[in-house]
């Protein structure tokens, strides 16, 4: 699917999306100027703060966005809280170091002039320091602006939305079209949004300064006169967009659950599917947070109340959130678990569904048959030679490649960690030879992968189940039954087809969900 | 009165003013001079508090001004620094107009009082709404000068405002400060480096060096009188023929005249003159040496009677200078009567001295003579 059909058939997406963005960025960008601004001029006047503040901006700056990105949600959350925070704080430093710089590099003799004729410190800074400053301090908004369009798409992440929906969505479904229909909307709003800052650049340089031979006084006067429209018309614009953003906000039911989902393909199609149902039986309203990011953002943004519920695995809870040591007895492991999150966390599990996506290794036919793999074990005999590719998540577990090389007793040539459907992409092209995988990953079907047998009981059963937040049960009954009868229906090979159809044929998750469902006749 | 009483100041560990105390006349224009680093332009800028005195006080009328509000004190105060001093992103109107509008003063008033000072300058309102990058360094410098005036203060501060200028622009500054100053009458303090410029305007020099004041006295004092060598090397031999006006018929003339009495006989006069070498006899009064009159050989050979006395026939209607006329008057009236020597006589009429060509030529040929022995 190329950007222009994808664009055309999902226009309303990809315009929504836009807008969010933008409304994003420029508070976040509004926000960090008011903040950096003042905290500039204060440095300027206080030295010797002014290493510490100018330190710290670096610092933030030298984090990798991602891990402030972790590191926020326990602290606010997810959504745009935390998204329009971090941007804001990698947006200060070039906003800080260009105000600090512009108000300290005025012209000496300017500035004793100013003391001289009796100006107060105030009516200096305010005369004299800023309206200098202001082409420096401007370039430094400029430079954040920018910055800060291509940093939003991180918001995605943690359910924010913006552009980066699409990126991260086309980056776990491999589809291309996607992922340009969300890279280049964004490109080209970093390209407007570093125009009109040069514009506001030039727009608050003084006159005598941007004169000379070749530019004179009238062509500046003349050229701002067009600069000011096409400001007011974008500052109008946005007016515009926050207006009907937060009349549309008000236009909402009373009833609304939050439903999350973790960051690839099953987890898209599982939130559509369980707020397709839920909105058709119940008169309940459901905001769809998919793509959030892996198992400890989401359980966390549950913990938090930020989201509602989500569907959770029985093995992720009892090895990887619980702790407890890798059991492969499926009952045992639900009542557990559903006890525990219930005593820890007031958290409530529903009705285990019919799919086990739990994990499997996979090879490609020419190496099962090179080797004659079927099961887990013919792979010991020869992994030395093999190289994994797995995810990272599965690559430092228990109860994935940690648990499994003990339990076999064998280890692998080379281990590999690769994220998303970029693991598949490497064993097909012959870069990695093994790789983990879900029981019903749809990418199975796509690259034609042999499964190898657990032959001898290592993976714990990871069977879905919904997992909904401390007290949602009681406000929302209904949702129990709902659940129940979607749970029976989502087979592995069900979710198996779900998943290929999203991946292979490039359908959206939320078209498939709803057609499925239809087509069951569960939903009109 | 601006008042310097045992002013010190020192940055660190070095001492920049040594207890320097004088005083600055109201209405006069002082020129403090000196090589950089003398601290010329930090006691300029003790007077508006740019620079705190490290011990000492500074009075303006008495009033001690470090109890005196800052912004109210530099607000009295003119300031007028190099073309930087304006500011680049204001036009020249709202350059003018800074600090009246922050003293908040009626909008009439100030536009009014704009218009006067771009005139005080020989301005016209062309230029209000130009930017200071617009202008020529001499307009720049103007608009500096009529910024200092905007509040009508008293004290006006400069510091080597025409430094920058080229000659001609920085010498037509000059004259206007000097005619602009007998009008208003302002104290002005003035730093420079530039000896010529310090002659020309100012009422007192204030020559500086390391911190100490050398010499505090009037141009025509320190060219003639210069209090050390220092003085002397910094104000250079021959400056004074930068400022011919300040070499005086009594500088030059010579004292040891040939004179007369009105009763001597013109026999007696000739023999006088001829024993004497000179060509002229000066009459006088015995009494208080008044002169009364000059007689030449020419007069005497008209007379047939050798027996009468000079004061039948000498010119009782000469030519003569006063003691504080300069060479240039002197030449002038020479050229104009025709005569070779021309005596000196003050008010009184009493005979001082005479000036002769030969003393002229010597006087004028010293600057010439003196640049070949260096």
């Amino acid at each position: 699917m190329n950007i222009l059909e994808y664009t055309l058939s999902n226009f309303e997406q990809v315009l929504n999306l836009t807008k969010e963005h933008i409304l994003l960025t420029t508070i976040a960008v509004g926000l960090a100027v008011l903040i950096g601004v003042p905290l500039g001029v204060l440095i300027s006047y206080f030295r010797k703060i002014s290493r510490c503040v100018v330190g710290f901006a670096n610092l933030i700056q030298a984090i990798p966005s991602m891990a402030l990105l972790g590191l926020a949600i326990p602290l606010l959350g997810i959504g745009s809280l935390p998204a329009v925070v971090i941007v804001i704080l990698y947006s200060l430093l070039p906003i800080i170091k260009n105000t600090y710089t512009g108000i300290t590099s005025i012209d000496k003799d300017t500035l004793e002039s100013a003391k001289a004729i009796g100006l107060t410190k105030m009516q200096i800074l305010i005369k004299v320091r800023i309206p200098l400053a202001l082409p420096v301090i401007m370039a430094g908004v400029r430079i954040s602006s920018v910055t800060a369009v291509g940093l939003m798409t991180m918001a995605a992440f943690i359910g924010a939305g913006g552009l980066g929906f699409l990126i991260f969505s086309g980056i776990s479904t491999t589809n291309n079209g996607q992922i340009l229909a969300g890279a280049i909307p964004a490109a080209i709003l970093a390209l407007v949004v570093d125009f009109i800052f040069g514009m506001v650049e030039k727009l608050v340089t003084p006159i005598s300064l941007q004169t000379n031979n070749v530019v004179s006084k009238e062509k500046v006067i003349k050229s701002r006169k067009t600069q000011r429209v096409v400001l007011g018309a974008i500052a109008a614009l946005l007016v515009v967009m926050y207006i009907s953003n937060w009349v549309g906000s008000l236009d909402k039911s009373q009833k609304v659950i939050t439903i999350g989902g973790k960051d690839y393909t099953e987890q898209f199609v599982v939130v559509h599917l369980m707020a397709d149902m839920i909105e058709d039986r119940t008169d309940i309203d459901v905001i769809r947070k998919d793509n959030l990011g892996g198992t400890q953002v989401v359980f966390n943004a549950v913990k938090s109340g930020d989201v509602d519920m989500y569907l959770e695995y029985t093995g992720t809870i009892y090895g990887d959130t619980l702790g407890y040591p890798p059991n492969s007895d499926m009952e045992q492991v639900y009542k557990i678990s559903k006890e525990v999150l219930k005593e820890q966390y007031d958290i409530d599990l529903l009705k285990q569904f019919a799919f086990n996506n739990t994990y499997i290794l996979a090879v490609r036919p020419d190496t099962a048959s090179q080797y004659n793999l079927k099961t887990v074990s013919d792979l010991a005999n020869v992994a030395d030679k093999l190289t994994i590719g797995s995810s990272l998540e599965f690559l430092n577990r228990d109860d994935g490649i940690i648990g499994l090389v003990d339990h076999y007793g064998f280890s692998f040539g080379k281990e590999v960690g690769i994220n998303g459907a970029n693991k598949y992409l490497a064993i097909d092209n012959g870069e990695t030879d093994v790789t983990d995988a879900f029981a019903t990953d749809g990418l199975m079907k796509k690259f034609n992968l042999v499964q190898l047998e657990d032959d001898k009981n290592f993976f714990p059963p990871y069977y879905a189940v919904p997992l909904l937040k401390s007290g949602l049960i009681n406000e929302y009954p209904e949702i129990e039954s709902v659940l129940a009868e979607l749970s029976e229906v989502l087979t592995n090979d069900v979710m198996v087809e779900l998943n290929y159809q999203v991946d292979e044929l490039q359908r959206q998750p939320r078209q498939v969900a709803n057609d499925f469902l239809k087509e069951q006749g569960l939903i009109d | 009165m601006i008042e310097f009483k045992q002013v010190s100041k020192k940055f660190k560990n070095t001492t920049v003013l040594k207890d320097i105390s004088f005083e600055i006349e109201k209405g006069n224009l002082v020129v403090l001079i000196g090589l950089s680093g003398c601290g010329k332009t930090t006691t300029l800028k003790m007077i508006n508090r740019l620079i705190k005195a490290t011990s000492g006080t500074i009075t303006i009328n008495n009033e001690d001004i470090s109890k005196k509000d800052k912004i109210k004190l530099r607000r009295n105060i003119g300031y007028v620094i190099q073309q930087t001093g304006l500011f680049p992103h204001m036009t020249i109107r709202d350059n003018i107009e800074i600090i009246a509008h922050a003293e908040e003063k009626p909008k009439e008033e100030i536009t009014k009082r704009t218009a006067e000072l771009l005139d005080m300058v020989g301005m016209d309102d062309s230029f209000l709404d130009r930017y200071p990058n617009e202008l020529s360094g001499g307009q720049q410098q103007r608009v500096g000068v009529a910024r200092a005036f905007a509040l009508d203060p008293e004290i006006i501060l400069m510091d080597e405002p025409f430094s920058a200028l080229d000659p001609i622009t920085r010498n037509s500054l000059q004259e206007e400060l000097v005619s602009l100053q007998s009008k208003v009458k302002k104290t002005i303090v003035f730093v420079t480096h530039d000896m010529s410029e310090a002659i020309k305007i100012a009422d007192k020099i204030c020559i500086m060096d390391k911190g100490e004041i050398i010499q505090y006295d009037t141009p025509e004092n320190i060219l003639k009188n210069p209090a050390n060598d220092f003085v002397t090397e910094f104000v250079g031999k021959n400056r004074i023929w930068e400022s011919p006006e300040y070499i005086r018929a009594k500088d030059i003339m010579i004292d040891d005249i040939v004179t007369c009495y009105g009763d001597l006989s013109l026999s007696r006069a000739l023999d006088k003159m001829r024993s004497n070498k000179v060509n002229s006899l000066i009459v006088v009064e015995k009494k208080n040496r008044k002169m009364l009159g000059i007689v030449k050989p020419k007069q005497i050979s008209k007379s047939k009677d050798r027996t009468i006395s000079v004061e039948d026939i000498m010119i009782r209607d000469f030519a003569y200078v006063g003691p504080k006329d300069s060479v240039v008057e002197i030449l002038q009236v020479i050229k104009e009567n025709n005569i070779s020597e021309i005596p000196v006589i003050n008010e009184e009429g009493i005979l001082l001295g005479l000036v002769t060509q030969s003393t002229l030529i010597t006087t004028l040929s010293e600057q010439y003579l003196e640049e070949e022995e260096l």
